[in-house]
């Protein structure tokens, strides 16, 4: 059975990707406002 | 259509075709065919999964959602970052340490046979009938506009695409995908740059979204709530797209086939991780601009005359129908509003438009003659929904189409209609790939008595792949015949399984305690039979109990945990085997 390596560090990319939501959210929330 | 479309269009599905054969080449083994001996990159692995979700609906549907109903409808895919996530943490390192084919053979890895094979049994009969939709939906639509033969057009939209998906499986797909790809961000690219460019001299990109963001088309954002409070009923919320699309993404990307056999593609665990990562940076960012495309093409309307009814067969329909004189009544309407609308817009900019205290005076009578133009509308629509024989009042995926057909240049028209083949042909190559690859793996090698290896399973699997594209063309084919009550049918069928295969999923990989494979079973049939109460109960009593079917995710997935772990207790730990489904990476 093919055994693959899974220990490399994944926490920087998980944050990053929490951080661009939360940007983008914020960023939405902004355009909607202001163009309302 | 002019000669050059079709130039234009010929030459690109034909070339596509030839590109899929060439990349056609794998070992002729189930690993070759089915997963490309898992030697693909993390940007083909992005461009599968991303290929595969994006079917034509999605170029044509998303930009009329931005016109008709604003931009909201990116909420939805709120969820998928954080889905991406979990995904790329646990369900990967975890189907690649079982080296599986099938998400499901992970399931009887874990668990047994039985829960195995009725989660592949569902996966079956939703992506077996949703493809046969995803076929028809976009031929129904290039066949009213442009008068082919739907049949016809059927067998185009599902035909072409069987040569490279039989001829070079996974591979085949994922390679078509890439090309597919860039072809579509291009043809959408240029739409939106000619939409911009086709407005009024005196109207900029700031304009054009301001008039649209003024008549409530740039309400990216929305919090659900009513004066009664929190609106369950309300799909495309901040709440509901987070929460709701979360679960959804979940299920879709980590226990539908046809996206888990784009991530098992990659070379490494870390190919497939960075594939899905980044499918989570850019797919808001990407729905955000096609939706953006439907509110530009809104302020596009506001100076342009629109047609009343996107859908002109629909609108030959009400001629032809009791209804022609009122239709004529409401159209005389609803031009007039729509030159109001126009004179106060043009106005508006040229009062300076947004942060002009002058123009700012003028926003009430924009909205006004929005609002009455809106009602004009609403009430054609209803004629046609409920009163005209044969009558479809929808025609949010004619808005972008016909406005490509009715203002763009000749060969760029054919690379649109080109477009919607290849959005097409991404996502269908995919799922018939992975309707072949649990045929053969979950259902002919499980239970035939001499399973196949080698050259044999290769053989059969194209077989496979044959039959399962010539079922979805014949579901299309029978689409037409049955009509909209088939469509809503299948999409109603998705929401419905969805939640509880995620939920079996989740018991496997986050609770080890549960062993006992006859609990789970039990916890996945009591937790559909919960989806379909709570579905029925808003289907008969819409005023009482109205809920998104977003929300079916969530309840799905959190009933077969729960009855899971009920059940486990009750029944106590009895499948010694399936612990070691779960322990190897711990």
């Amino acid at each position: 059975m093919k055994q693959q390596s899974t220990s490399e560090s994944y926490t920087g990319w998980y944050l990053a990707l929490v951080v661009v939501l939360a940007v983008l959210i914020f960023l939405f929330q902004q355009f909607t406002s202001f163009f309302a | 259509m002019h000669a050059l479309d079709w130039i234009v269009l010929m030459l690109t599905l034909t070339g596509v075709v030839f590109y899929g054969i060439r990349k056609s080449k794998t070992t002729r083994d189930l690993d070759g065919y089915f997963r490309s001996n898992q030697n693909l990159s993390w940007g083909l692995v992005l461009l599968g999964i991303m290929g595969t979700q994006a079917s034509a609906i999605t170029f044509l549907s998303a930009p009329g959602q931005g016109f008709t109903d604003g931009m909201r409808f990116v909420q939805y895919y709120f969820g998928i970052p954080l889905a991406m996530i979990v995904i790329s943490a646990f369900f990967v390192p975890r189907f690649r340490q079982w080296n599986v084919i099938t998400a499901y053979e992970y399931l009887e890895h874990r668990f047994d046979g039985k829960t195995r094979t009725l989660t592949s049994l569902l996966f079956f009969l939703q992506r077996g009938l949703s493809t046969g939709i995803s076929i028809f939906a976009p031929s129904l639509i290039l066949s009213s506009l442009l008068g082919w033969n739907i049949y016809w057009t059927n067998l185009f939209m599902g035909g072409l695409l069987i040569i490279y998906t039989l001829s070079g499986g996974a591979r085949a797909v994922a390679y078509t995908q890439q090309l597919q790809f860039a072809i579509i961000l291009l043809s959408m690219f240029l739409a939106g740059y000619l939409l911009v460019h086709l407005m009024p001299e005196q109207v900029g990109f700031v304009d054009a979204l301001d008039i649209s963001g003024k008549l409530g088309k740039l309400n990216v954002i929305t919090d659900g709530m009513t004066a009664k409070g929190f609106n369950w009923g309300d799909n495309y919320n901040i709440w509901s797209g987070i929460i709701g699309g979360f679960f959804l993404a979940l299920s879709y990307f980590g226990t539908d086939q046809s996206q888990v056999g784009r991530f098992l593609t990659g070379k490494s665990v870390r190919e497939s991780r960075l594939g899905l990562l980044m499918n989570g940076l850019v797919k808001i960012p990407m729905q955000f601009l096609i939706l953006l495309v439907g509110a530009l093409l809104f302020s596009y309307y506001s100076f342009e005359r629109a047609p009343l009814i996107f859908n002109q067969v629909q609108e030959e329909r009400i001629q032809r129908s009791a209804y022609r004189d009122s239709f004529q009544l409401a159209q005389v309407r609803y031009d007039s509003f729509q030159s109001i609308k126009r004179r106060v817009a043009t106005e508006y900019v040229q009062a300076g438009g947004q942060g002009s205290v002058q123009a700012s005076l003028l926003i009430p009578k924009l909205q006004q003659a929005q609002t009455e133009a809106d009602a004009v509308r609403k009430q054609v629509k209803g004629w046609l929904n409920d009163r005209v024989p044969g009558g479809d009042g929808n025609d949010t995926n004619y808005i972008f189409i016909r406005f490509v057909l009715d203002h763009l240049p000749a060969g760029l028209v054919g690379l649109l209609i080109a477009m919607i083949f290849l959005a097409s042909w991404g996502s269908i190559a995919a799922a018939i790939n992975s309707l072949a690859a649990c045929s053969m793996v979950d259902l002919h090698n499980r239970f035939a008595k001499y399973p196949a290896e080698g050259e044999q399973a290769y053989r059969l699997s194209k077989w496979y792949t044959l039959g399962w594209g010539v079922f979805c063309i014949v579901v299309a084919m029978f689409t037409y015949n049955i009509g909209n009550s088939l469509i809503e049918a299948v999409n109603i069928l998705g929401s419905l399984f969805y939640g509880v295969i995620l939920g079996v999923f989740l018991v496997a990989l986050f609770i080890p305690v549960i062993r006992n494979a006859t609990a789970v079973f039990w916890g996945l049939i009591i937790g559909e039979l919960i989806v379909l109460g709570v579905f029925f109960s808003g289907y008969f009593f819409p005023d009482r109990f109205k809920i998104g079917f977003l929300w079916l995710n969530p309840i799905g997935a959190g009933a077969v945990v729960v009855f899971s772990l009920l059940l486990s207790v009750r029944m106590g730990q009895k499948n010694p085997r399936q612990v070691t489904g779960i322990d190897k990476l711990s």
